[in-house]
């Protein structure tokens, strides 16, 4: 019971909230948003409540809500399903749920939608709890489109702008190509194993395939591979990411909440819920890893040219959501869904403080045009420099923890180049996340006029709570008495195989990399604090490329464009050839016939009168000779 | 003195035959439909013969009809003759052809 109501309250205070804004759209009132917060406090509560019974055990807890769909012999029920991993996933979207929340009371406070806004909020947390909890694919579908539709809502919420309205409209795109795998790999799957509870999924695929031989291996490796499109789409892999760096149209604190602690985790996941699919699809875990580092590496040299705060922050997410999806790809799965969760800690707190300087300048968003604001704004200033060091994996921070379980496990591949792939990506996260703080925090403040350096304020302590908070897990998160790797090593028992690259241990791969690390944050932070920065100057060539993702979306774009024009070259001729042939034939055929029966009414009476005849000799013929 | 049924659908055939000949040989419109009475009358008297052999009444009935149609058909058909003639059209046939197809 306390799964249902952790669900259901959100959704719940969403209509609430909706019907009061439908009612008087025009009258603000800060009592519904504080109430919306409370709704999600009391859904962490019951988070919490369960967590101590379901965390590192075996036990599970189920809520079966009543049958959805019966056809013939398949019978789906909807079922709630809490288990050690939906349990963190579950803390995770309500605890950093509630302190977006509670943020944007302080930063949408003078937005006039505010309750909309808030009614929207917790939709979506409505929607990822469906998503997480739920005991089938069809039931996270459900939770998945609904997310999908509240980012949509959320990124065109100042919809008046026409380029942010879309921004929504892009992410809604993109994500179709993803669904749309997403519902064949269903498909697929319920043909297989004929049923789409996770139950059914994992054991049947990973068990001896003796019993199961019926199932060929490839049709396994389909599902796979459509399965891990579904959740590019959603993650932002390359080359569905497109949608990602857009999305920060949106208010800030839903690049938080949406775009970078849970929603584009949800493809994490599918991928980690789905393990034992993938533990079976060699294949598809091969695709899987070499998506990942792709993209890991791809958006982190995309992320050192952006000059937007909030979009430095997106490239990097797509990147770090790479090492999730390649951990989850070279059979770390553990290390994948931990780094998931620390990631969201750090990220959570990044974007936030990053909402927290877009306040205090006065919506700037060009960090070429802020500098030094250590003075102005301390308590945002300390959380920040706590987020940059998690996220670079600084010694004993909780980013530390989960990328170096990454990096072993992908040194464990034995592939040099994965491993040296990855390590760079790593690499460069220090150095565009060095670039960002030099230009924002540190450094001199002489690009800011004195005029607008006055204005520059800290941000009131309702945002400030949720940084701090946030600024201690990113602290904590990979420490023993706080991590959850204990918990998930335990659901995921990985199979250790093969020799370490190079016979490193996880200790020498954590020293090597955080003294690469540390080595080039160090001197990054050196080149950024000195090297001048002009607004106006003209960027060179591979700056400009930079930061147009390396021209990445415009020839995608140009694809789409030539392979519609193409097909609707192809659609043409059919229409013109076979269509339009076969119309006009029929046409002659008629015309020929018709010419013949006309050639018979010749004017002349004679001649009707001798058909006539003609006509009564052959019935009077046929009528005898029958 | 009875006539032999041979006898009289002799007469009604060659009745019928003269009909059909200058139905198609003639080319003014009047003769053609004098040719068409030949016709209806060459089937009357095939009719009252049969029905006299074997003594039934029908055929006789079916004359009366086929005299009254033909009667009608004789008012329209003369008609158009003569509003033919007024219109100053030609009477040949073989000129009327406004409707071939």
């Amino acid at each position: 019971m306390p799964l249902l109501w952790m669900t259901l309250l959100p959704f719940l205070g969403s209509i609430a909230l909706g019907t009061r804004y439908i009612i008087a759209p025009q009258k603000k009132n800060m009592l519904y948003p504080v109430l919306s917060c409370l709704v999600l406090l009391v859904s962490f509560v019951l988070a919490i409540g369960m967590a101590f019974s379901v965390l590192g055990s075996e036990e599970v807890i189920v809520f079966d809500i009543g049958s959805w769909m019966s056809a013939g012999t398949y019978n789906f029920r909807a079922r709630l399903y809490l288990d050690s991993l939906s349990s963190i996933l579950t803390l995770l979207v309500t605890g950093i749920g509630f302190l977006v929340h509670l943020y944007s009371l302080g930063y949408m406070h003078e937005d006039p939608k505010v309750i909309k806004y808030f009614s929207y909020l917790n939709l979506f947390c409505g929607f990822m709890l469906v998503l997480i909890t739920a005991s089938s694919l069809p039931l996270l579908f459900v939770g998945w489109e609904g997310v999908g539709l509240c980012s949509f809502l959320l990124i065109g919420f100042w919809y008046q702008d026409q380029e942010k309205s879309f921004a929504g409209r892009k992410a809604f795109i993109v994500n179709r190509i993803g669904d749309a795998a997403f519902i064949l790999a269903m498909a697929l799957a319920l043909h297989a194993f004929g049923s789409l509870e996770f139950s059914a999924i994992s054991p049947i695929a990973s068990v001896t395939h003796e019993h199961f031989a019926y199932h060929s291996i490839g049709n396994i490796e389909w599902i796979a591979i459509l399965l891990f499109i579904g959740c590019m789409g959603k993650s932002a892999q390359f080359p569905l990411y497109l949608w990602l760096p857009d999305a920060m149209a949106g208010p800030t604190p839903v690049s938080a909440l949406i775009h970078a602690a849970t929603m584009v985790t949800a493809g994490v996941y599918v991928l980690g819920r789905c393990s034992a699919l993938y533990a079976s699809a060699p294949m598809a875990s091969h695709i899987v890893t070499i998506v990942g580092i792709f993209t890991a590496f791809f958006a982190a040299t995309v992320a050192i040219f952006q000059n937007d705060i909030k979009k430095v922050l997106a490239y990097s997410t797509v990147s770090q959501l790479g090492f999730m999806v390649l951990a989850m790809g070279v059979g770390a799965y553990a290390a994948g869904i931990f780094h998931l969760v620390t990631h969201a800690y750090f990220k959570g707190l990044l974007f936030l403080g990053a909402g927290s300087v877009i306040h205090g300048m006065h919506h700037e968003q060009d960090i070429r045009r802020m500098g030094g604001l250590k003075s102005r704004m301390v308590a945002t200033t300390v959380t920040f420099m706590i987020g940059y060091l998690a996220i670079i994996g600084f010694p004993l921070m909780s980013g530390f923890f989960s990328k170096d379980h990454i990096l072993h496990h992908v040194s464990l591949t034995g592939n040099a180049w994965y491993f040296i792939i990855v390590l760079l990506s790593a690499l460069l996260t220090a150095l565009y996340m060095t670039r960002l703080i030099a230009l924002v925090f540190l450094g001199s403040n002489t690009r800011i006029s004195l005029v607008k350096a006055q204005k520059i304020h800290e941000s009131p302590n309702v945002m400030l709570i949720p940084l701090w908070i946030l600024a201690f897990l990113s602290i904590v998160g990979g420490w023993k008495f706080f991590s959850f790797y204990p918990v998930l090593e335990k659901l995921f028992p990985t199979h250790a195989h093969g020799h370490a690259l190079w016979h490193m241990t996880e200790t020498s791969v954590a020293i090597i990399s955080s003294v690469l690390v540390l080595l080039v944050a160090g001197f990054s932070m050196r080149y950024f604090l000195k090297a001048p920065v002009v607004i106006d100057k003209t960027p060179s060539s591979l700056e400009i490329a930079g930061q147009r993702q390396w021209y990445v979306d415009e020839s995608l774009m140009q694809f789409g464009r030539y392979a519609m024009a193409s097909l609707s070259k192809i659609s043409n001729f059919i229409e013109k050839i076979i269509v339009d042939g076969l119309i006009g034939n029929i046409k002659f055929v008629v015309m020929s016939f018709a010419r013949g029966l006309s050639a018979m009414v010749t004017g002349i009476p004679q001649s009707y009168v001798f058909f006539l005849l003609l006509g009564i000799v052959f019935i009077i013929y046929f009528s005898i000779g029958m | 003195m009875i006539v032999p049924l041979d006898h009289v659908l002799l007469v009604s055939f060659a009745l019928f035959l003269i009909g059909l000949v200058g139905l198609f040989l003639r080319k003014d419109a009047l003769t053609i439909f004098l040719c068409v009475e030949l016709l209806l009358n060459a089937a009357n008297v095939a009719f009252v013969g049969v029905a006299r052999s074997i003594g039934d009444v029908t055929g006789h009935v079916v004359v009366l009809i086929v005299i009254a149609v033909a009667a009608a058909e004789a008012a329209i058909g003369l008609s158009i003759v003569i509003r033919l003639h007024q219109n100053k059209k030609p009477l040949e046939v073989q000129k009327l052809n406004e409707l071939k197809g």
